[in-house]
């Protein structure tokens, strides 16, 4: 094909040109480069009926592994239709009295090789639900298979009153060895309602719009894939965007969460907060989210029905809501030998630009330095001085419009880990003259100076250490000159780091020779570490003081 | 110059000890006044084999109650000690633990709710230690290793005016702070002050046999939940806060 060229295919001309028979198949078309350039449309049409419809085609990549599509404990490849119409039609669907509807699921195998398919029907209507399991098909190379179900309904014990079927379709096969299409007309075509197979899963979808006016309503399914209960949230936006309505329900494996929105709005049904939406409310946008960890294991369906042409609109597919750049919290570690902090792998959800921890996916942590850094599940433990990447591999869900597959992931970060090394001053606190009469240091006839600093240790590239628990205690020894006469130096207690690594200096001499004095008392500290690990304590670089009736200062600051 | 000026200094503060018993003391203004308070029961305590020194220190810590603890020789730090019993009243554990150990008692304080242990022979230089006045003492509001290194800064003040006296202190962030101020109160009474106040124990060390060779290391520690000043147990238990000898 030429560039930009739409080519039109007449199916009936296909298949009289190529002798085939029967009143059902399959079509595909394949392009060895540049699928994404390709798309194509397939319309059906009844001029005696007077109906048309717009027939499924789906995108297949033969690359793509189960890993990438299947998730939420589900071991093999699961598609779901979740609004399946049975033969008696809701009430809610707007289609004429007595319209009957024939169900009808076509599956289609996509390979030269011999497949097979496990299908099961949940029906719900008027009196209650159940399950139906159909037999086990198998399909033969490129076959087509139809599945009658609304003349099967009896024989599956699925009574007349029921309205409506989840259809899940579970096979060993790779994702998109089959395919499948669940439609229900009616004999003439006339009315019918078609839902659609789909793998996916997801943690969060946008979409809209939903109507419900005088010619509209939308129906909508919320089905849960996964193999354990979960939280679903799903919120209406209305008014521009300034309003919300929410509903949050638990949904069972296997089981749905029904929504008629004419109905919300016309009986004035409260959301979990107590807000009705308005009576003259006639659109809305939503989004859905599984509020339990990711990948998310959710699925939405949804009917808008046209009320006057007993059909319905082609519902814009929710958007899958992925995480298309997930990193480290922090994004690069400073830890001392023992210490162990915490680390998550953080994405930026794409459809509301919020940060979400997402270290759920990532099952696999390592060091690439055990020796310098153990790096286990959202830990990072510093083991022995040095440099190593810490790295995290999983599998994120990302979006691409409404498809929702999971992409083999590994995001890294740096790790050092710190030798206590020395200290530094963070800020001066308070620094002053001290006499009997200002400050009680100092008593009697003697005065001096006063100094409180704040500090950090730092490590052996300069970096501050920030981390809680390490245990200080010091040793001052006077030098020469001491002009001031100095020879008490008490050391005094400990001191533990804070949160910032942080802690509290305090200097001072008193002396006689103070204030007239202009001499210096020279005295050098030296700070031992112990870290909250424990072990051996690290001898800081001794700090020279210089004690003045005027000043103190500490490595000349 | 500290040894031939010593005698004469402690003389006058002799006297002043005397004034200072007679005057009615800021520290006590409001510490509890013994007999006033129901004494404290102790629910449960119980030690086995440990030096009579931890064992107090244990008792304190647990029952949060103050102590003094003069140390002198070494039968407080060696001398093994056991005690168990539950609902009995804190004097009553306290004397159990002392009464093991030889040439110890024990006494209530009389202006604090402090409990003494002392040698039942206190040799003069703690004496004299013990009863240095110190004439102001704050008013201020810091930590207990503050509050104990001013302490300290004006004992060397008493003991030797020429001499000065510099150093550091390293505190956490998060210390707890103490409100004291004390006029002409002894060294004993202040660190009483800081004992109640921490609910904690204070604990001198051996002394030299004469105040003029007390080295510039504290020779008090204090121990408390809100931190601990000075030597830990074995550097009390070791040595004598003597000065090394001068060439």
């Amino acid at each position: 094909m030429a560039a930009h060229q739409t080519t039109r295919l007449d199916v009936r001309e296909l298949v009289a040109a190529a002798g085939l028979s029967g009143h059902y198949g399959g079509i595909q078309f394949a392009v060895p480069a540049n699928a994404g350039a390709l798309d194509s449309v397939h319309l059906m049409y009844d001029e005696t009926a007077r109906s048309s419809a717009l027939m499924e085609m789906f995108s297949r990549d033969p690359a793509a592994t189960l890993q990438e599509r299947t998730w939420a404990g589900n071991k093999q490849w699961t598609t779901w239709a979740p609004m399946l119409a049975l033969r008696t039609p809701d009430p809610a669907a707007g289609l004429p009295p007595r319209t009957v509807l024939q169900p009808t699921i076509l599956v289609r195998n996509t390979t030269a090789k011999k497949l097979s398919a496990s299908l099961t029907i949940s029906w719900r209507g008027d009196s209650g639900r159940g399950q139906a399991k159909l037999p086990e098909l198998g399909l033969a190379p490129f076959a087509t298979q139809e599945l009658q179900i609304g003349t099967m309904q009896k024989q599956l014990g699925i009574p007349d009153d029921a309205h409506w079927a989840l259809v899940t379709l579970t096979s060993p096969a790779l994702p998109d060895d089959l395919m499948a299409i669940a439609s229900s007309y009616d004999a003439s075509g006339r009315y019918g309602l078609e839902t659609r197979f789909s793998d996916n899963l997801g943690g969060h979808f946008v979409g809209g719009e939903w109507l419900a006016d005088a010619t509209h309503n939308t129906l909508a399914a919320v089905t849960n894939g996964g193999t354990k209960a979960t939280d679903a949230r799903l919120t209406l936006h209305y008014d521009n965007g300034q309003q919300k309505y929410e509903m949050q329900q638990t949904i069972q494996p296997g089981e749905q969460m029904w929504v008629n929105f004419a109905d919300l709005i016309h009986h004035g049904v409260p959301d979990r907060k107590g807000n009705v939406l308005p009576a003259d409310l006639n659109s809305a946008t939503y989004d859905l989210q599984d509020l339990n960890p990711s990948p998310g294991s959710l699925m939405q369906g949804t009917l808008v029905l046209d009320n006057v042409w007993g059909n319905q609109v082609q519902p814009q597919l929710p958007e899958c809501c992925g995480f298309p750049s997930p990193a480290w919290d922090p994004d690069s570690y400073e830890i001392g030998v023992g210490g162990v902090f915490p680390g998550y792998i953080e994405g930026v959800d794409e459809c509301n630009d919020q940060l979400e921890n997402i270290s759920y996916d990532f099952s696999a942590w390592s060091s690439k330095n055990p020796a310098v850094a153990a790096v286990t599940t959202e830990q990072v433990q510093g083991v022995s001085p040095g440099f190593t990447t810490g790295s995290a591999g999983g599998w994120v869900l990302e979006g691409s419009g409404d498809i929702c597959a999971e992409r083999d992931v590994q995001v890294s970060v740096p790790i050092t880990v710190q030798v206590p090394t020395a200290s530094r001053i963070t800020q001066t606190l308070s620094s002053h003259s001290v006499n009997s009469a200002n400050f009680p240091t100092c008593t009697g006839t003697q005065a001096g100076w006063y100094r409180q600093v704040e500090k950090i240790v730092t490590d052996q590239n300069g970096a501050d250490i920030v981390l809680s628990g390490q245990n200080l205690s010091e040793t001052v020894t006077v030098g020469t000159p001491n002009d001031l006469g100095i020879t008490g130096t008490p050391q005094m207690g400990t001191a533990v780091t804070d949160e910032s690594g942080n802690f509290d200096d305090t200097f001072f001499v008193c002396s006689s020779s103070c204030p007239a004095s202009s001499g210096q008392t020279d005295l050098s500290q030296t700070i031992s570490d112990v870290l909250p690990s424990g072990g051996n304590p690290y001898n800081l670089s001794p700090n020279a003081l210089v004690y003045k009736c005027t000043s103190i200062t500490i490595n000349g600051q | 110059m500290a040894s031939s000026e010593g005698p004469r200094f402690m003389k006058l503060k002799l006297i002043l000890l005397v004034l200072a018993c007679s005057a009615l003391c800021t520290a006590q203004q409001h510490d509890e006044k013994p007999g006033e308070e129901r004494e404290l029961l102790v629910t449960q305590f119980s030690i086995s084999g440990v030096p009579a020194i931890q064992g107090l220190l244990e008792l304190s810590r647990s029952e949060s109650v103050p102590l003094g603890i003069v140390v002198d020789g070494d039968r407080l730090c060696k001398t093994q000690v056991s005690y168990s019993g539950s609902n009995v009243p804190l004097s009553f554990v306290v004397k159990s633990i002392v009464g093991q150990v030889p040439g110890y008692s024990w006494e209530r304080a009389q202006d604090s709710p402090v409990l003494l242990v002392t040698p039942v022979s206190v040799r003069p230089a703690t004496e004299q230690f013990l009863n240095i006045v110190d004439h102001r003492y704050g008013p201020m509001k810091a930590n207990l290793q503050t509050l104990a290194l001013t302490l300290w800064v004006h004992i060397r003040y008493v003991l030797y005016p020429d001499q000065g006296t510099a150093g550091s202190i390293l505190s956490s962030k998060d210390d707890r702070e103490f409100e004291l101020e004390a006029r002409d109160a002894t060294v004993r009474q202040i660190l009483d002050r800081m004992a109640a106040l921490a609910k904690g124990t204070w604990v001198l060390r051996p002394l030299p046999p004469t105040l003029a060779k007390l080295a510039g290391d504290l020779p008090f520690a204090i121990f408390s939940s809100f931190g601990q000043v000075g030597s830990d147990l074995g550097g009390l238990c070791s040595t004598e806060a003597e000065q090394p000898a001068r060439k």
